[in-house]
Parts: C-alpha cells; structure tokens; sequence
C-alpha cells in the first residue's frame, strides 16, 4: 500500500491547552475518508496542519512521502476551504473565469486561457454536470452549483489528493447526493484520494472505505465495515455503542 | 473591485502622494509628471506595507500618514511662488498636456496593456481572493506592487487633465457602471475602457467650447452615463414585472 497522508505523534493546540494529542494515523492512496466529531474537535484544525498552514507541536506529517514542511508539489494536493463560499456575490466573474484562473501556472507568457486548457476546463466542468453553466455569473448560482464549481476548479489540477471541509453544509439532499455521487466517480475511476469532513454520518458509510472520528484529543480509526452509528434518545450519536 | 481598492483610502493615498509630488515639482522647479510617478509609487507601496504588516492598525496609521502628507503639501504650495498653476493641477486642464507628453504616454500605454495580459488571471485571483491566490502559489506581493505602479503611473498622467482631486473617482466612477453593465471580469474591464474613452473626450470637448475645468466636466460626464444606466436598468426591471403580472394575470 501507498501512504497518501502519514501522520506520526502529532500533538497541537491553539493556545497551551493542547487540542489534538499524540495522533497517529495514514491514509493510503485511493482512499475516501471521512473525518467526523463534533463541533470544535478539531477536524479542520488537522485539515490545516496537514496542508502545513499551521506548525504542529510534536510529530510529524508525511505527504505522498515527503515531509509536509517539505513538500512543494501542491498542484497533487488540493483544498477546498469550509468557507470557501463566503465571496462576494457581486463579483464579475464567469464560471470559466473562475476556473481558469486556478491554471496560472499552466498559462503561457501571457496568462490567458489557450484553447488547450479551455479544453481542460470543459472536461472538469463536465464531471461536475455543469457544461452548460459554462458563462453564468459564479454569483448568480445557487449554493449547491457553486460547490461543484469550486470542485471543478480543483480538478483542473489533475490533483492526487483532495481534502474537502464540510462541502455538504446549507446544500438540499438531491444535490448533497449528486456531489457525493461526483466525489464518487473521481475516487473510483481516477484513484484520487478523498478526505471529507462531513456531519451527516447516515451517508458517510456508503461512501468512505475508511472513517476518522475525533474525540478527547485523539483520531479513531473504523473501516467502513465496523462503523454502526444510531441517535440516542436524548439525540446524540453513538458510534459502534459509545457516546460521540 | 481589488481587494486593496476596497480600502477607501488605497485612492487618497495616491492623491496625496501626487500632490504633494506637484508640489515638490513647484518648489523645485522640476516637471512634476514623473516626480508624481515616483513619489505616489513609493507612497502607494508604503501604505500597501502597512497594510498588510499592521491588518489591525492599518486605518489610524494611514490617517497619520495622509494628513502628515497633506500638511507637507500645503506647506511647499505656500513655498512656490506661482501658487496659481496648483489649482489646474487640482481640477484639471487641457493646456498643462505639452507635445512630449504624447510621446510619453504611448509607450506608457503599451506597458500597461501589455502588464495586464502578462498577468491577467493572476490579477483575476488576487481581486477574487487573495489568501486563495497566496495558497494557489500567485505571486501576490509581486503583482500587488504591480498594480499600485501601474495604477500610479496611470493616476499621474490623468491628472493633467482629470485633477488631482478628481482622478479616484473617475477611476472608481468608471467600474462602478461597468460592473452594473458587465457579466464577466473580461466585459467589466472591456466596458471601463470604453466608458473611459468615451467620458474623457466628450468632457474635454465640453469643457473646450463651454470653457470649463476639464476635470469636472470629465467627471460630470461620467456621472450622467451611471445615472442613465441605472435608470435603464430600473425602468427595464419595472417594465419586465408589470409584463410578467400581465401575462399571468390571464392564466388564473
Ligand atoms: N485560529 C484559531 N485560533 C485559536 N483557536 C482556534 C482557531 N481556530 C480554531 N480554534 C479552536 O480550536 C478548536 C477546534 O476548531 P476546529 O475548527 O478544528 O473544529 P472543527 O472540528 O472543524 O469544528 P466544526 O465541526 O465546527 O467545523 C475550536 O475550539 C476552536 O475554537
Ligand atoms: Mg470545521
């Protein structure tokens, strides 16, 4: 197996408290992972350490096999922000501007679109199901449409890995379904590597090979197999029979 | 429309760095067009610094810095003698453009067409959002202070005729209607340079026959096309749902 993501004692915190501790855990090539937990245990914090925004106390990440403080190659790991919607709605942009822009580094001396990456960005648009979106204006379309932009947009760059923070928030469940559907198809047909936070852990199980759920400071690990989650009476979930 | 336009004061930071170059220019008996260039640059590059060092601080430092400019401006006007040419560069005139400027300006226009397609997504990003554009590897900083030289150069040249007081808000005038016309980034700037064009010849030939401060004319021209498209737009919005709840109106 191939590790896509190996991360080795990590511990971290904000302040001195410490918000993670002693976190083992890799994520090979070809996976779909979930990250689930509550509110506030951390799960985009580790989004973010492992894209090398933020230092870890102790330990360390590996990616594709490189130290993360020494990785370069970011075009092979993409991430699509938790607030990644929060733009201005008014902004003049095109949905093929948008994703055109995110191929600077393929652009010639001029960066503009050539009709080979204007190729490339019909192809990622149609993964998504929305060629015909083409030139609307990213404002005017609704939230669930813009998601799939913003993933379009990250397929572009052929990328080997894609961590996903919550795509799924204030989106109905038809659409909910088609983007997991999308997320799907490109774990299975191209191999790429998916690490999605989600709350919504009826879906999860159909879906991820590989489940992370973070509680008390740590990162335990389920196969999809193993994982059974129920509501409680008083509304809480209980993962494999223990409160989340 | 760029992140750092959103600041209010990004414009009045080049105003004042121009002014101030002009009056230098006067004390010193220098021809003020590239004083004005290299003075409202270094300005522009200092507050873009601040900016982005002091996120917090960045509006009461600013404040400091244009007022002390503005104080210094003040003094050096009461230094020149001919403290009468200071009001052309305020409000604009068509006599301060000498013939050399024309040779000045083409290939300035050349370099700053040819910068924006050199970087044009890249630009495209950082106005989107530039910590997106840090993290996608645009080199920000580099076209940031791009910008502000591109932006200098254009603001000092516009002044002789626009005026110094006017230049940032001809600038600001013009994308405010294009972005009310345009869907995409490619039309919004398409419109402001034709919007431009046509604003600044049909004030300079105003101003010319009625003999009035071009700068203002400029503007005034410019404020009368925003005004007439958002009238447009309004009255084709009012037209639209009244036809709408007349076509409905039959299906019940
Ligand atoms: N920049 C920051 N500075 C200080 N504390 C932070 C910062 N970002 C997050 N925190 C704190 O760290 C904790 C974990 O935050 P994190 O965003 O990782 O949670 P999460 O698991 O993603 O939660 P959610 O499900 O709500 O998105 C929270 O208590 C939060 O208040
Ligand atoms: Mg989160």
């Amino acid at each position: 197996m191939n590790p896509a993501i190996e991360i080795c004692n990590l511990s971290f915190g904000y302040q001195k408290n410490l918000l993670l501790q002693e976190v083992n855990l890799t994520i090979n090539k070809g996976d779909f992972v979930a990250f689930i937990g509550p509110n506030g245990s951390g799960k985009s914090t580790l989004l973010k350490l492992i894209l090398n925004t933020l230092k870890p106390k102790k330990g360390e990440i590996k990616l594709l096999g490189v130290p993360n403080f020494r990785f370069t190659d970011w075009t092979k790991v993409r991430y699509i922000s938790q607030k990644v919607r929060e733009f201005n709605d008014s902004f003049p942009a095109t949905v093929k501007e948008l994703i055109a822009s995110n191929m600077y580094h393929q652009m010639g001396f001029l960066k503009l679109v050539t009709p080979k990456l204007s190729k490339r960005i019909d192809q990622s648009l149609e993964m998504v199901g929305l060629s015909k979106c083409r030139n609307e204006q990213i404002g005017n379309l609704s939230g669930g449409q813009q998601q799939r932009v913003f993933i379009a947009r990250t397929l572009v760059k052929e990328p080997e890995i894609i961590l996903l923070d919550e795509p799924l928030v204030g989106i109905d469940q038809k659409t909910q379904h088609e983007i997991q559907q999308i997320l799907i198809k490109l774990n299975q047909k191209l191999g790429t590597t998916i690490v999605m936070i989600s709350h919504n852990l009826e879906s999860i199980k159909g879906q991820s090979n590989k489940i992370f759920l973070f509680k008390d400071m740590d990162v335990f690990n389920y196969t999809a197999k193993e994982f059974t989650v129920h509501l409680s009476k008083k509304g809480e979930w209980v993962v494999n029979n223990s409160y989340v | 429309m760029f992140e750092i336009f959103s600041y209010s004061f990004m414009p009045r930071a080049f105003l004042v760095g121009n002014l101030v170059a002009v009056a230098l220019g006067m004390v010193l008996g220098v021809y003020p067009v590239y004083l004005a260039i290299i003075v409202s640059v270094l300005a522009a590059i200092g507050v873009e610094k601040l900016r982005v060092d002091y996120k917090d601080y960045a509006e009461l430092s600013l404040a400091v810095i244009l007022s002390s400019a503005l104080g210094l401006m003040t003094v050096l006007v009461s230094l020149s003698r001919s403290n009468s040419s200071i009001f052309s560069y305020l409000f604009g005139s068509i006599s301060l453009v000498t013939p050399e400027d024309l040779w000045v300006i083409f290939p300035i226009s050349i370099f700053i067409v040819g910068g924006v397609l050199v970087f044009y997504y890249g630009f495209f990003y950082l106005s989107f959002n530039e910590e997106e554009a840090h993290m996608a590897g645009i080199p920000v900083k580099l076209l940031n202070n791009f910008f502000m030289v591109m932006v200098a150069i254009t603001i000092s040249f516009s002044m002789r005729i626009v005026g110094g007081l006017l230049v940032a808000s001809m600038l600001i005038l013009l994308v405010a209607t294009a972005l009310r016309i345009a869907k995409s980034f490619r039309d919004t700037i398409i419109y402001s340079i034709i919007l431009g064009i046509f604003s600044v010849n049909s004030g300079l030939f105003i101003s010319f026959y009625v003999d009035l401060a071009s700068g203002g004319t400029i503007i005034l021209s410019n404020i009368i096309i925003f005004i007439l498209v958002v009238l447009y737009q309004f009255l084709r919005d009012k037209i639209r749902t009244k036809r709408f709840h007349y076509l409905t109106s039959f299906r019940r």
